[in-house]
């Protein structure tokens, strides 16, 4: 590897990689792309079609990272989404997507990396590691001209590092969305997501050793998940700048709120162009929104809703009772 | 390890926006490959098509192993 790659406008770190010489980043092409799809993988996918964003990528220590934001007048986010996952965040975060001159990062890798990169780099500084984390997130921020608004969507498993995250962006207001989690439960076993798997990535659910996990029923194991989620979301009620919204009041009723919340002052066409994008499916933009409410209630088994009502259900109860509410 | 004159190349295209444009043109493997040893000659640099195809498969290899 070079260390002394130059890295031009309009690249995006698309990889962040720890070993013996520290935090290293490589960078790619942003293709003059939008980033408009439901993730930040599916567009960097995108981008790497082109041969010239696979052969010629530049890789620089962390340091360039921080250079760069700093001469690129990088913006800081307008708002951060996190969640519980299968809960309507894709569909907030695709919502978004909808406005012009917007951009929205969704779940992206290089994030993640940063938010644990005290695992990989054991002795890391609380305070280097606020700084890349920062600095990450600055780096999609970049644009000439500035983007009007700029949002990151978060994985969900970074419920659990808010306060990380609130010690980099002290001023960006959040929302955390959440669902029923019986609904929840029903949808990642019907469709698990690789991230729930004990011990992929980073991710082992606290207290919870991985020959536990792997020995456990993975309906349990799930519905731990997101107990974990929902007590690490219910851990920050008190925090100035979140606000929690239930599936139940997307996208129509709440957005009004949410959108002052998150101080983005959009005029009706602009709200029309949202609620527009919310009619289509946010995972599959191809195809019509079908509610499924109904669907995953009737299809949980009863495995599944003693799991619920045992472990999620009073959770789900605190959250509703903090939860934004529309009037009466 | 890359070889002196992909490493001259390299540095090359991340300073030259026009490099960069002209070598962005081309969008299928094939075509790169041709394309990028024409460019480098311009420059008095000479690569060879493996010098190339072994750059793209590491941008895929980075893809692959971005969350290690």
């Amino acid at each position: 590897m070079s260390a002394v790659d130059q890295v031009p406008q309009r690249y995006l770190p698309m990889r962040v990689k720890f070993g013996d010489d520290g935090a290293t980043v490589s960078w790619c092409s942003d293709d003059g792309l939008d980033f408009d799809d439901p993730f930040f993988d599916e567009t960097l996918l995108r981008c790497l079609r082109r041969p010239f964003n696979r052969a010629f990528r530049p890789h620089t220590p962390i340091s360039a990272l921080l250079d760069h934001v700093q001469r690129n007048g990088c913006r800081p986010p307008d708002a951060f989404i996190f969640h519980m996952s299968r809960c309507g965040s894709t569909l907030l975060s695709q919502m978004f997507t909808a406005l012009p001159a917007t951009r929205v990062i969704s779940e992206a890798t290089t994030i993640d990396r940063m938010l644990y990169a005290d695992r990989a780099l054991p002795g890391l500084s609380a305070q280097t590691q606020v700084e890349w984390l920062r600095a990450i997130i600055l780096s999609y921020g970049a644009s000439t001209p500035p983007f009007a608004r700029y949002v990151v969507k978060f994985d969900a498993w970074h419920v659990e590092r808010i306060a990380l995250i609130s010690q980099a962006f002290p001023e960006v207001p959040w929302v955390f969305l959440f669902r029923n989690p019986l609904e929840v439960l029903v949808s990642m076993l019907a469709h698990r997501a690789a991230s729930t798997l004990p011990g992929v990535g980073t991710h082992l659910l606290p207290g919870v050793d991985l020959y536990t996990a792997a020995n456990m029923r993975s309906d349990q194991y799930l519905a731990l998940i997101l107990s974990h989620y929902m007590k690490s979301a219910l851990k920050q009620r008190e925090h100035p700048r979140g606000m929690f919204v239930d599936y139940a009041d997307l996208p129509q009723r709440a957005l009004p709120a949410i959108l002052a919340h998150l101080c983005l002052d959009l005029d009706e066409s602009a709200v029309a162009l949202m609620l527009a994008r919310a009619s289509r499916d946010a995972k599959h933009p191809s195809a019509e929104f079908v509610p499924d409410t109904s669907r995953k209630q009737a299809a949980a088994s009863p495995a599944a809703r003693q799991l619920a009502q045992e472990l999620l259900m009073p959770t789900y109860e605190e959250l509703r009772a903090i939860c934004w509410r529309p009037s009466p | 390890m890359l070889s002196a004159p992909m490493q001259q190349f390299r540095r090359l295209v991340f300073s030259n926006a026009q490099l960069r444009e002209a070598l962005q043109a081309y969008a299928d493997d094939a075509s790169f490959v041709t394309g990028t040893i024409q460019l480098a000659s311009n420059f008095g640099i000479v690569l060879s098509a493996e010098e190339i195809r072994e750059a793209l498969a590491a941008g895929q290899r980075e893809w692959l192993e971005r969350w290690l």
